[in-house]
């Protein structure tokens, strides 16, 4: 390695979706150096595909009049089964509203309030005030007692990225695309960076930073089928992991989405079911309201995807080559609804699987979607472990979601917490010097070296990085799912096992040269396997159900032993994560009833 | 439907072995019932050769990672479904950009070069009021703006566009239709002279010479031959109009 | 920044050259069409011809126009052509691209250049055959035509025609408010009409008897 060709900067952000991008932007305006590293173009960041939208509670429609952060609090804490982290909660939904009002000036068209009357699909009939016209205009969501949910037609993901986005590049902020950061620099007390090889040639180049924030959201294709992207796979988390002094929080907590495709796993919005859309199964009945007759459709995530595989294993399900799956019906909603608010789904369900939404039913089944677990951090986003290094968005376990996030509460926490973490970086580094010792970045970078190095050489080994990695994802799906039991979440954990001792052995079969696709993946493979050893340890060890987190022998939640977090670290050369666990911050609502998603099922 | 062998002739380059010329390679497939070129690909890439280089990301049509030239059009890969296609499939990266490797293509430089160029971006002198309500605007203007901000910046245009091929300078479609965004957006205070000075030249509007490949290609189906048309009059008449 | 870039931009008149070539073209267009039904009335009788063109030349509206369209066309030809690919590599790009692409709208403008270097070449040897017998006669024309002019002006009716018309199509398309599927095959149409009114007048000269 040269020296000079190590890169510096005040802030490195490890990610640019719209927590990163938020981040750095608080950042360089604050007049601090930024650099942002991404996988992909930051346009093309997972962020975008949200389709459905951002909550926060400005009450501008008829059915969110009356509107106001602490219902908006009392819908994340009890969406959350009362795992959040309630400071954390209030902090977050008292800044969503000021969230969307600054994306507003920056660009996105929000859809707005069209004054008048009308009919919901359920008949009841609702009028749009005239002194609320043009206003930002709010749809239902999932778990919410008003209508919250903040959108921009068809396409809020993508709306709100390419609005951030303009302004880092009004700004002028670095951004290194196709650049992985592979491992941390730090001593086990502080971060000063990380070892980046870049996605373009191969090479690896050290990034040192007075302050490293990670912000590279979830690891959903860990499960194979997933609606998330395929850069999702949980690069930020493992390689926090890997320093063996960082925890990550409730990796457990994995939220299942009621509506992806079948066979694809693509998403359909929650705004299909927030607008009126049904559930429908194999004798084209609505059964939601069986199970739910208050909030129907619209219950949490976790609860309506329970209900559905739960449906399905009763017999109910349609069957196909792939599976069964139930039917999410928008017919009655008409085209010109589906054509505009709903336009992505149309065009989804056109592209992949031919078929008309208007006149068709969808089929669709629970599919991975979210990881509320992820590097555990404090209110300002400081990673517990390690100074100067900072977490936000979906790779973070802030804790705003605890053990399930209400749709339309990630894009708005990614935005969020994008602002409060990028003020207490910038605060930071404003006193903070540049230092860091020598050796230590070249022991971090020699490390990364060698094991590109002995993957390139192909000596030894024998293991196919796609086969390792196919059986990863088979694992997780069948045993740390929807239901889980005891005995398969054991069985889980030993298959993981054996795979990690392999992935140890992995001998690629290509060249390994240049930009090479079966290198990354080999680099990748151990840290997935080490976040899947903590989703299936910290699952197994969870003797209770709380949120997306259903233990088929432990049906009921258990506030006396488990209202706490639990705490993954895994030390150097160890085989498997240490769980502990903390205590979970209660400060306004007390545990009670959710409101819906009885428990246990029968 | 009769199970088809498919033929894929595919663009192969790799910048770090230069001694090895660009060439194009077959490979075969058997096809399966939805196959999509993202299913194909990472087929081929897991069971035959796990070197080969192509970008996907969000594989649902809606990032713009993957265009590439699929028998010699521009199109997303991850929503082109064999079916639709013979069984014979070329596949090739997008021109005008730079070459990573094989099918990937570095597009976000491009793109990030040209918003830089174009500003693209909000005008403002409006201070942020974190406590104020937000400005009002009509529905009907926030869909229109929508429309145009829906470009997802895959290139496709761009590598559809004769003029962007030969001229490495020019805006293409993707950079007019994201001006046509901002003239429309009241919340952008620059007037259609400032953006005159941007984008009134050949390598802005004026070098576009209708031949509407970009139109005809858009994976979005943005009314580019509109959107164009639109920036086109604005600008002659700013032009016309002068100071 | 770059010094001799800064100085020399000026959309201005980047902007201005995209007009010139909008407006002649429109010029050129007009006029052909124009001269296209003056020519016809040959149809109608010899008389009518003579009398059209003397009627043009009385008002020394030729002596006007025929200046303003030589003008013209060399104008237009000199704007439209700084986009055509002229260095051999952007040939090659452009010729490449478009056997890739299969798509109409592009072969189309090979199409545009090639007509309009044809037209250039052909309405040179028009023109001077023309002023060189001026004025204009029905029993000159009609000698022309018989004479060994008839391929020529039925390749310049032609070439012109089809260069008109997509230039139309490229200026609708343009500049418009309408989508193209709209008001192309209307264009086909007027494009194949017109063909066919300046086929039958080339037919009425080349058999109009010539007293010599």
């Amino acid at each position: 390695m040269k020296w000079s060709e190590a890169h510096l900067t005040d802030v490195l952000v490890i990610g640019a979706g719209l927590a990163g991008e938020r981040v750095a932007i608080e950042a360089a305006s604050r007049g601090h150096t930024v650099t942002i590293l991404s996988l992909v173009p930051p346009r093309r960041s997972h962020s975008t595909a949200a389709q459905g939208g951002m909550q926060a509670s400005l009450g501008n429609v008829a059915m969110g009049y009356g509107d106001n952060p602490d219902i908006h609090f009392e819908d994340t804490v009890k969406g959350s089964d009362w795992g959040c982290d309630q400071e954390v909660a209030r902090l977050f939904v008292e800044l969503a509203p000021v969230a969307v009002r600054q994306m507003a000036q920056w660009g996105v068209p929000w859809s707005r309030v069209v004054p008048g009357k009308r009919t919901l699909p359920d008949g009841v009939e609702v009028e749009e005030l005239p002194e609320k016209a043009g206003l930002i205009a709010q749809r239902q969501f999932g778990g919410t007692a008003k209508w919250r949910t903040c959108f921009a037609s068809d396409g809020t993901g993508h709306v709100l990225q390419y609005a951030m986005d303009s302004v880092v590049v009004k700004l002028g902020i670095t951004v290194h695309d196709r650049s992985e950061a592979i491992a941390l620099i730090h001593d086990g007390k502080e971060c000063y960076g990380a070892v980046v090889v870049s996605l373009r040639t191969g090479e690896l180049r050290p990034y040192l930073a007075k302050a490293t924030v990670i912000a590279t959201g979830g690891y959903g294709r860990m499960y194979g089928v997933s609606t998330n992207a395929v850069i999702n796979e949980g690069t930020g988390m493992a390689i926090a992991l890997d320093t063996g002094v960082v925890p990550l929080g409730n990796m457990e907590a994995v939220q299942f989405h009621p509506t992806g495709i079948v066979p694809a796993g693509i998403l359909v919005t929650e705004g299909c079911r927030g607008d009126g859309g049904y559930l429908l199964d194999k004798n084209l009945h609505r059964f939601m309201p069986d199970y739910e007759p208050v909030k129907k459709e619209v219950a949490s995530r976790d609860v309506v995807s329970r209900w559905m595989v739960h449906h399905m294993r009763k017999g109910f399900g349609v069957d196909s080559p792939y599976g069964p799956h139930l039917w999410l019906d928008l017919r009655h909603l008409g085209e010109a609804h589906i054509c505009t608010n709903l336009r992505e789904v149309y065009t989804i369900c056109a592209n992949f699987l031919g078929i008309n939404c208007v006149h068709e039913l969808i089929p669709v089944r629970p599919t991975q979607h979210y990881s509320m677990g992820g590097v555990r951090t404090n209110i300002h986003g400081e990673v517990v472990g390690l100074s100067r290094l900072y977490a936000a968005g979906e790779a973070a376990c802030w804790d705003l979601h605890g053990f399930n996030r209400l749709g339309g509460n990630s894009l708005a926490e990614t935005i969020v917490a994008g602002m409060v973490v990028g003020e207490r970086v910038a605060e930071f580094v404003k006193e903070a010097p540049l230092t860091f010792p020598f050796s230590l970045v070249e022991d971090h970078l020699a490390a990364q070296a060698a094991r590109i190095e002995a993957l390139r050489r192909r000596a030894s080994g024998s293991e196919d990085v796609y086969v390792l990695r196919k059986k990863m994802e088979e694992t997780l799906l069948e045993h740390v799912g929807i239901f889980r039991t005891g005995e398969g979440l054991q069985q889980a954990v030993a298959t993981l096992q054996e795979l990690y001792q392999r992935s140890q052995d992995l001998r690629l079969r290509s060249s390994g040269l240049g930009p090479n696709p079966e290198l990354f993946a080999a680099l990748r493979l151990p840290g997935m396997l080490r976040l899947a050893l903590c989703i299936a340890q910290g699952a197994l060890l969870r003797t209770e159900s709380r949120g997306s987190h259903y233990r088929e022998d432990y049906p009921q939640r258990d506030d006396v032993n488990w209202l706490k977090r639990t705490l993954a670290t895994w030390p150097p050369g160890a085989s498997m994560p240490v769980i502990d666990y903390e205590p979970v911050k209660i400060t306004e609502l007390p545990p009670g009833d959710r409101g819906y998603g009885t428990m246990p099922i029968k | 439907m009769a199970e088809r062998l498919l033929t894929f002739s595919i663009f192969r380059y790799n910048p770090a072995t230069p001694e090895i010329a660009p060439r194009m390679q077959e490979f075969q497939l058997d096809e399966t019932p939805n196959m999509t070129l993202f299913i194909a690909l990472n087929r081929l890439r897991e069971e035959q050769d796990p070197s080969l280089m192509f970008d996907f990301v969000c594989r649902a049509a809606v990032c713009g990672s993957c265009g590439m030239l699929i028998n010699g059009r521009p199109g997303l890969a991850c929503k082109t479904l064999t079916q639709d296609l013979p069984d014979r499939i070329t596949l090739m990266p997008l021109p005008v950009f730079k070459l990573v490797g094989d099918l990937s293509v570095d597009t976000g430089v491009w793109f990030r070069q040209l918003n830089e160029n174009l500003e693209a971006w909000i005008h403002t002198d409006k201070e942020f009021d974190p406590k104020s309500p937000e400005e009002r605007m009509d529905n009907a203007l926030a869909q229109e703006i929508y429309e145009a901000e829906r470009c997802i910046e895959c290139g496709s245009c761009i590598a559809a566009c004769a003029t962007a091929n030969m001229r490495a300078d020019f805006v293409g479609a993707a950079g007019l239709n994201r001006i046509a965004r901002f003239l429309i957006d009241p919340r952008d205070e620059r007037s259609p002279q400032q953006v005159f000075e941007v984008v009134g030249t050949d390598e802005g509007v004026f070098g576009c010479i209708g031949l509407m490949a970009c139109d005809d290609i858009c994976p979005m189906e943005i009314p580019l031959q509109q959107q164009l048309a639109l920036v086109r009059r604005k600008m002659a008449w700013a032009g016309l109009k002068g100071k | 920044m770059y010094l001799q870039k800064t100085l020399a931009k000026s959309p201005r008149w980047e902007a201005g050259t995209e007009l010139v070539e909008l407006f002649t073209g429109l010029f050129l267009l007009g006029f052909l069409q124009f001269h296209l039904f003056a020519v016809s009335s040959i149809i109608l009788g010899q008389e009518t011809f003579n009398r059209d063109s003397q009627f043009l030349d009385e008002y020394y509206i030729s002596y006007i126009g025929i200046p303003l369209v030589i003008l013209a066309i060399l104008v237009h030809g000199l704007a439209a052509m700084r986009k055509a690919p002229w260095r051999v590599e952007e040939m090659r790009i452009f010729l490449q691209h478009s056997r890739r692409l299969q798509h109409l709208d592009t072969w189309a403008w090979l199409a545009q250049i090639l007509t309009g270097l044809g037209v250039l070449v052909l309405s040179a040897i028009h023109i001077w055959s023309t002023l060189s017998t001026w004025p204009i006669e029905a029993a000159k024309s009609a000698l022309r035509v018989q004479s060994g002019h008839f391929s020529l002006l039925l390749a310049l009716l032609v070439l012109a025609e089809i260069h008109a018309m997509l230039g139309l199509y490229r200026i609708l398309v343009k500049w418009s408010w309408v989508h193209r599927q709209k008001f192309t095959k209307y264009l086909v149409y007027a494009t194949l009409g017109l063909v066919a009114l300046g086929f039958v007048a080339l037919v009425v000269f080349y058999f109009t008897s010539v007293k010599v």
